[in-house]
C-alpha cells in the first residue's frame, strides 16, 4: 500500500505535465464498503489517472499480458492491479474481484474490456455485466473523456490536451444468484450503465448497442 | 502503434493497406497522402495537391466504415487495392504459465511467451496461416479459433487446443487483422449455421 500511495501521489504531482486535468463528482464515491467502479477505457493513461485522483485504493484488473515482465509481475500487484486472462473465461479473475469486494474495498474494471481505437464509447463486455449482477455491489461509473486526445492508442507518445473524469451517482443492480437471471438482465444493465458513462461525455456521443444477451451461445 | 493501426485502409483512396511508414512518416502508397497527429487526436492528411485536411481520428476512421472488409477477407479483393491477405510478422507462443502471488495470495496465471519467430501470416480460405521463415508452418482453421485479442499493437489468436499466438506486424496494422479475421469469422460461422458472432473475447459468443 505503501507504493500505491507513493505512486499516487507521484501520478498527481506529474498530471499538469500532461494538460489540465479536472476531477468531477468525487463525494459521490462511497467512503466505506465495497463497490465496482465501472470506467470507459481511452488511454493508457486511465489506471493511472483513476488511481490518482480516486480518494480511496482501487484493485484493478488488468490484463494478463501487462505482468509478463518481471519488473512489471513485481510492480503491478504492488499498485493492486490483478491479472485477467482476456482470451479465455477466467473464473480466477472474477473471484479474485468478488473476494476483494466481499471483504469491503473497491473493485475497479473497465465496461469495454480494452481501449477505444477511436475514442468513442464501445459495447460493454458482457463480462462485465456479469460481474456487476454476480457482485451485487453499487456501480460507481467513471467517464474518462480526454485521455484519448492525450495519448491515443495508435500512437507512441503523448500530448498535452485537457482531461476530465466524473465520477457519476452511484448505480444500483440486484445481486442475481442465477445464471438464467443475470443472462436475462444482461441488456438492462448495459444500456444503464453505458448511458451513465455516456452523459458526461462532450457532444453527447451516440451509445453503443448492447451487444449480449438472448439466447448467446458460447464456441470453446 | 501507428496511425497505420488505427487507419488501415486510406480514408482518402480507400486502399487497403495503404499507409505505410517511411522516413517521411506515414503516408499512403496508393495516393500519396500523408498523414500525421497535428494536435489531441487530430489527424492531418496532406494530400499530393498541397491541400490539408485535419480532422478528429474519429471521423478519420467513420470514413472506413463502408469499405467490405467480408469481401477482402473472402479473397475477393477490395477497389483499388492490391493487399494480399499476406503480411510480415513477428510471432510468439505462450509456452507456458506462471502464478502471479502478491504477499502470499494468488491472483493468477500469467502466461510466458517463447522467442520471436520470423515469418508470414496469411488469411487464406477458411484458414489463418503463420508461415515460418524456416518453412515450417502453423495453421488455425477458423473453427478451431476461440478468441481474438488486439493488445496494444499485437493481434493474439487463442486456438482450440493450441498455445496463445501473438502477431506483431512491423509494417502493417494489427488492427487491420483483427478486423479482416472477425470479418471471416463472422462469414464462417453464418455460412455453417452457427448464428452471429456479438463477442471475440475472452471466447466467441453468438446468436441465433
Amino acid at each position: 500500500m505503501i507504493l500505491y500511495r507513493i505512486a499516487q501521489a507521484t501520478a498527481r504531482g506529474l498530471a499538469p505535465l500532461i494538460g489540465r486535468l479536472e476531477v468531477e463528482g468525487v463525494g459521490r464515491i462511497p467512503k466505506t464498503g465495497p463497490f465496482l467502479l465501472v470506467a470507459n477505457h481511452q488511454s493508457v493513461l486511465d489506471p493511472i489517472l483513476i488511481q490518482a485522483v480516486c480518494p480511496r485504493p482501487v484493485h484493478t484488473m488488468a490484463k494478463s499480458t501487462q505482468f509478463a515482465s518481471p519488473v512489471f509481475a513485481w510492480l503491478m500487484p504492488r499498485l493492486l492491479s490483478f491479472p485477467v486472462r482476456r482470451y479465455e473465461i477466467d473464473p480466477q479473475a472474477v473471484r479474485y474481484a468478488l473476494r476483494t469486494l466481499e471483504r469491503g474495498e473497491p473493485v475497479g474494471i473497465y465496461a469495454e474490456g480494452e481501449r477505444s481505437w477511436d475514442g468513442r464509447l464501445q459495447p460493454p463486455r458482457l463480462g462485465t455485466l456479469r460481474l456487476i449482477l454476480k457482485a451485487g455491489v453499487p456501480v460507481v461509473p467513471c467517464t474518462i473523456d480526454g485521455a484519448y486526445d492525450v495519448w491515443p492508442r495508435w500512437d507512441r507518445r503523448p500530448r498535452r490536451a485537457k482531461i476530465r473524469i466524473t465520477f457519476g451517482d452511484p448505480l444500483t443492480f440486484p445481486k442475481l444468484e442465477t445464471r438464467a437471471e443475470r443472462e436475462a438482465h444482461l441488456d438492462e444493465v448495459g444500456r444503464v450503465l453505458m448511458s451513465a458513462l455516456a452523459e458526461p461525455l462532450e457532444g453527447a456521443r451516440e451509445l453503443p448497442v448492447v451487444a449480449s444477451a438472448q439466447a448467446i451461445r458460447r464456441h470453446d | 502503434m501507428a496511425i497505420r493501426d488505427l487507419l488501415w485502409a486510406c480514408p482518402e483512396c480507400r486502399r487497403i493497406a495503404g499507409i505505410r511508414t517511411g522516413r517521411d512518416g506515414e503516408r499512403c502508397t496508393g495516393c500519396g497522402t500523408r498523414f500525421r497527429r497535428v494536435r489531441a487526436a487530430v489527424i492531418e492528411a496532406a494530400r499530393p495537391d498541397g491541400s490539408r485536411e485535419a480532422l478528429p481520428a474519429a471521423t478519420w476512421a467513420e470514413r472506413l466504415a463502408g469499405i467490405d472488409l467480408d469481401a477482402v477477407a473472402k479473397g475477393a479483393g477490395a477497389p483499388g487495392s492490391d493487399f494480399e491477405l499476406r503480411e510480415r510478422a513477428r510471432a510468439r507462443f505462450a509456452v507456458g504459465e506462471t502464478p502471479v502471488r502478491h504477499r502470499g495470495r494468488y491472483l493468477n496465471r500469467i502466461e510466458r511467451f517463447g522467442p520471436d519467430q520470423v515469418g508470414t501470416l496469411e488469411l487464406a480460405d477458411g484458414v489463418l496461416v503463420f508461415h515460418r521463415d524456416d518453412g515450417s508452418d502453423v495453421a488455425w482453421p477458423l473453427e478451431r479459433i476461440t478468441a481474438i485479442q488486439p493488445s496494444s499493437s499485437t493481434l493474439q489468436i487463442k486456438g482450440k487446443g493450441m498455445p496463445l499466438a501473438s502477431f506483431r506486424f512491423p509494417d502493417g496494422s494489427a488492427r487491420l487483422w483483427e478486423e479482416l479475421l472477425c470479418a471471416a469469422l463472422r462469414r464462417h460461422y453464418r455460412e455453417a449455421g452457427r448464428g452471429e458472432i456479438v463477442e471475440f473475447q475472452p471466447r466467441i459468443v453468438t446468436r441465433p
